[in-house]
C-alpha cells in the first residue's frame, strides 16, 4: 500500500550519545505538525531514543559511525520514522526483540528497548544484516483533532 | 542532567533533574555508586520531580542500583514522577521493584526513617 507523503526530512549525525537527545527533539518538532497530544509526542520521543541508542551501543559498539533518520508525515495523519545505521547488524533478531534480553548485561542495559518501541508506536519493523547494518521503521498514527473524543483539549 | 544528594539518616535521597537516557545514565550511576561505596546507605529514595524524560537506558541504571541495594536487602522508592516517566515505570513493571510514593515524607515514612 502506498500512502501519500505530505512532508519529510532526513538527517544524519555521528553516533555519539550526546546526539540521542538531539534526535528525539528533532523528530518531535517535526511530528508536532500533526498536532499530537503531549503523551503521543513523548511516546515518539522515547521510541526514537531507543532506536538511536541501539544504533550507537549495539550497531556501532560505541565506536565511530553515522546514524540516519528519515521521517515522513503521511496523509492518514501518521508519522513514519526510520532509524538506520551501517553497523554490525543483529545476529539473532528474534532474540533481540524479546523483553529483558540484552546482549550487553555488562553495560546494565535493561533489554527493554524494542519492547518500549513496540508499546509506544503502532508498528515496528526491523531489517538487519550482519556486517551491513540495521534499519528500524516505526509508524505511529496521530489522533486527529476533528475526530473528537480522543482526549485532545 | 542535574543531580543532588542528601541524607536522612541512612536513607540516601538522590534528586535527578533533566533527561535520563544513555548519555546521562552514567552520571547518575556514578553519583549513587560513590555514596554506596561509603557503606552508609541502607535505603535509596529517588526524587524525579525534575525529570522530564526517561527511556530504557534509565531503566537499566535503576535496575542496576536495585540489585546493588539487594545485597543488603535495602529498598528503593521513588516520588515526583512526571506522566511520561510514570508511564514507563508502569509499562515495564519497574514500579513493582521501585514503588512510587507521593512525596519525600511518604518515602521516609515507608522506610521507617
Amino acid at each position: 500500500m502506498t500512502m501519500e507523503v505530505l512532508n519529510y526530512f532526513t538527517i544524519s549525525f555521528p553516533a555519539t550519545s550526546r546526539n540521542e537527545s538531539f534526535a528525539r527533539v528533532v523528530v518531535a518538532a517535526f511530528a508536532a505538525q500533526l498536532d499530537p497530544t503531549l503523551e503521543e509526542l513523548n511516546e515518539v520521543k522515547t521510541a526514537v531514543s531507543e532506536a538511536v541508542t541501539n544504533a550507537i551501543i549495539h550497531g556501532y559498539r560505541e565506536g565511530r559511525g553515522e546514524v540516519v533518520i528519515s521521517c515522513s508525515l503521511r496523509q492518514d495523519n501518521s508519522l513514519e520514522v526510520i532509524v538506520k545505521d551501517n553497523g554490525v547488524g543483529i545476529p539473532d533478531l528474534e532474540q533481540a526483540r524479546e523483553p529483558l534480553y540484552t546482549s550487553r548485561p555488562d553495560l546494565e542495559r535493561s533489554g527493554m528497548g524494542f519492547t518500549v518501541m513496540e508499546e509506544f508506536m503502532d508498528s515496528v519493523a526491523v531489517e538487519t544484516r550482519p556486517g551491513a547494518g540495521t534499519s528500524v521503521t516505526m509508524i505511529k498514527k496521530i489522533t486527529a483533532w476533528e475526530q473528537g473524543g480522543n482526549g485532545k483539549n | 542532567m542535574k543531580i543532588a544528594k542528601e541524607y536522612h539518616g541512612n536513607v540516601l535521597v538522590v534528586a535527578a533533574a533533566g533527561e535520563l537516557d544513555h548519555h546521562t545514565a552514567g552520571a547518575l550511576k556514578g553519583c549513587i555508586q560513590e555514596e554506596l561505596a561509603k557503606g552508609r546507605v541502607r535505603n535509596l529514595v529517588l526524587d524525579f520531580t525534575g525529570l522530564s524524560f526517561m527511556d530504557s537506558s534509565g531503566l537499566g541504571v535503576l535496575l542496576g542500583r536495585y540489585k546493588e541495594l539487594g545485597k543488603w536487602q535495602g529498598r528503593m522508592l521513588v516520588f515526583g514522577l512526571q506522566p511520561p516517566v510514570e508511564k514507563l515505570f508502569m509499562m515495564t513493571g519497574l514500579n513493582k521493584l521501585i514503588p512510587i510514593q507521593g512525596d519525600l515524607s511518604a518515602c521516609l515514612t515507608a522506610l521507617g526513617a
